[in-house]
């Protein structure tokens, strides 16, 4: 650090413009990927300890808990998705329709049901549409 | 660098810190007024990967907007006015580590893939250690 009444040199300007610069940009870089290429098809995971299948290039899944079916949808790299449109039908007799609770589709839960069938319409028009059986 | 270099009238100076403040202020400030005028675009073009996290809601995205406006707009006036340095890094750096502690919890708790860890390490948990570590030497140097 310069004492005070010593003339900056240059360098000093430039060093200080690029760490500005740098910090500056930190909310505009593309995050750099260290591990593996986050790959279409690439991680099968259940995020929330459900039940995960595939349909087409996208990800369902279902979650029975506290009372409550939900459901995730997901693209082919797993980033969520929101359905525009959601019913879920329990062993093919009771069907109701799934209401968006701000992370997925929810609707309440029959817990006695084997095969939960789901039909989501996606905002681009896409129905996926899977049987989950004994979730 | 010294944090008074040039005093102008009324205290103000300009000098190194301040290029480095500004200019970070500067970034902070496009990217809220950029939140706040369009979150939808923001949403989609943000090179960052902001849809892993969730679906768009401009609503949420407008409020961040408001902080990262707020702190560019301290940053920026923290350039010129080196009383408000201390304050203003301060505050980036305390958004910035509980920013970070998000990015933990999401990560750990499996809302985003695996490979968060590594992304996140460059651009949001770094930078939380290094505005710390800045404040810090500010708060030692304006001593």
């Amino acid at each position: 650090m310069a004492r005070k009444g010593e003339p900056l040199k240059p360098a000093r300007w430039l060093l200080a413009g690029a760490v500005g610069l740098a910090l500056g940009s930190l909310p505009f870089l593309r995050y750099v990927h260290l591990g593996e290429p986050v790959a279409a098809h690439a991680d099968h995971a259940p995020r929330r300890g459900g039940q995960l299948h595939m349909v087409g290039d996208h990800h369902l899944e279902l979650v029975r808990r506290s009372g409550r079916a939900r459901v995730f949808a997901s693209d082919a790299r797993r980033r969520p998705l929101q359905p525009t449109l959601g019913w879920i039908a329990f062993d093919d007799m009771a069907r109701m329709p799934l209401s968006w609770d701000g992370q997925g589709m929810g609707a309440p839960d029959l817990p006695e049901a084997r095969s939960l069938t789901v039909d989501l319409e996606l905002a681009d028009g896409t129905q996926l549409t899977w049987t989950f059986e004994d979730p | 660098m010294s944090t008074s270099d040039s005093t102008g009238p009324e205290g103000a100076t300009f000098d190194p810190w301040g290029l480095v403040l500004g200019l970070f202020g500067l970034g902070n400030l496009a990217n809220g007024i950029w939140m706040l005028v369009d979150p939808v675009h923001w949403f989609h073009t943000l090179p960052a990967g902001v849809p892993d996290f969730g679906p768009l809601n401009e609503h949420f995205i407008r409020d961040i907007g408001c902080i990262f406006t707020l702190l560019g707009s301290g940053l920026v006036a923290s350039a010129f006015v080196p009383s408000l340095r201390v304050v203003a890094c301060g505050a980036a750096a305390g958004f910035s580590v509980l920013h970070a502690l998000v990015h933990v919890l999401d990560t750990a708790r499996g809302l985003v893939g695996p490979e968060h860890w590594g992304m996140d390490a460059p651009l949001v948990y770094g930078p939380a250690v290094i505005l710390c570590g800045l404040t810090l030497w500010l708060a030692r140097a304006s001593r």
